[in-house]
């Protein structure tokens, strides 16, 4: 595993407060499709404006072999598709009446990593919008531990604190002083919870494996493959894909059961197996959904 | 638990766990830097602490320790603590 340093996601998420707000105004008022409509004039401004998204064109040449043209056009498509997910997500979290329909594979694995007992790690990627599946999640009587960068917008994270103390969503900060943030995923797994994280994305300084992804080699954070080992903990890979406007496909893999591990060199190498198993499950996820890869920065950087 | 148990059994785990030489552990050395922590391997040390104490780990605690025995005391007295409880 690498430690070097490395400028890649500034770990921001894209979007801002108010954008969120008038979002939430037009979705209680109007409705979704008023949203979705609004959008598609954004999204422009996005397409023919928005400098990062090179790197979804990049994306698209690299992963699927389009032509200049074709990865153009899909960047706008790409743009419209984050745009929807950013809005059903306020949608969501916000309480509005379920307006999507979710249609679960495999959701009674998570019934399986519930009997182990120990707790979980479910791993997901920017692709498709995951806090959408956590209207599947919700018919699971445990809690679901997200992992966040506390530096990650701070208003927007209150906001939506606001509207989640009813769900049963817990954040835990990642806190570099004090290392809270890993007492409390002990914790959690030691209350057989599951804890919700991202694996295509890292901090400049964090841990890194490389593995090739479509063919040319990427870096992966470590974080999650190193908290499954040393944690003893499940690995369950999933998704939510968009699938129409009104629907969402949350799938899951069967959960990859984990030992705690000791010792550095057994570490790194089933750090390696589960990052490749990860890598593998992300490759065909966006094979089938292309326009939904929401990474924008140079990826294989 | 005397001093002397409590150092024992800290040092058996973090040998054991963070694959160092014992004869470097020395009561005023560096913990983080002995062990060549990360926040990672923060999981290591309160899985093992839990594992051998019984006690849990707060994370404000790991603020006040520094040294090997800043560690030691801690432990003492966290054991101690939850035998009064």
């Amino acid at each position: 595993m690498e430690n070097k340093k490395e400028t890649k996601w500034d770990g921001q998420s894209k979007g801002k407060v108010l954008g969120f707000k008038i979002f939430v105004f037009i979705l209680n008022n109007f409705g979704l499709n008023p949203a979705y409509f609004i959008l598609r004039f954004v999204s422009f401004y996005y397409f023919l404006f928005s400098k990062p998204n090179k790197f979804i064109r990049q994306y698209f040449k690299k992963a699927h072999g389009y032509s200049n043209l074709k990865a153009r056009l899909s960047v706008y498509k790409n743009n419209y598709i984050l745009g929807q997910t950013i809005i059903d997500k306020v949608a969501v979290m916000a309480g509005a009446n379920n307006p999507f329909k979710v249609i679960h594979k495999n959701g009674d694995l998570l019934d399986e990593i519930a009997k182990i007992g120990k707790g979980g790690i479910l791993i997901s990627a920017h692709i498709g919008n995951w806090e959408v599946a956590g209207q599947g999640l919700n018919r699971l009587n445990t809690v679901f531990n997200v992992l966040m960068y506390s530096n990650e917008k701070e208003n927007i994270k209150e906001y939506l604190d606001g509207v989640m103390k009813e769900k049963k969503i817990n954040i835990i900060p990642i806190n570099e002083e004090t290392k809270s943030h890993i007492i409390e995923l002990h914790k959690a797994f030691t209350n057989n919870e599951l804890v919700v994280m991202h694996g295509d994305r890292f901090r400049e300084g964090a841990k890194t494996i490389t593995v090739p992804f479509f063919g040319t080699p990427a870096k992966f954070p470590a974080g999650p493959f190193i908290m499954a080992a040393k944690f003893g903990v499940p690995l369950c890979i999933a998704f939510a894909v968009k699938v129409d406007n009104h629907t969402y496909e949350f799938s899951i893999e069967e959960p990859i059961i984990v030992d705690r591990v000791r010792g550095e060199a057994q570490l790194e190498k089933v750090c390696n197996e589960l990052a490749v198993k990860y890598v593998s499950a992300v490759e065909k996820m966006v094979l089938k959904y292309p326009h939904q890869w929401f990474n924008y920065y140079d990826f294989w950087k | 638990m005397v001093q002397e148990e409590i150092i024992k059994t800290v040092n058996g785990f973090l040998v054991q766990e963070f694959e160092v030489e014992e004869s470097k552990i020395s009561s005023e050395a560096n913990l983080r830097e002995t062990l060549d922590l990360d926040s990672l391997d923060y999981v290591d040390l309160v899985v093992v602490i839990e594992s051998n104490f019984g006690f849990k780990v707060k994370g404000e605690d790991f603020l006040e320790i520094h040294t090997f025995q800043d560690f030691y005391n801690y432990c003492q007295t966290k054991v101690q603590e939850k035998a009064t409880a």
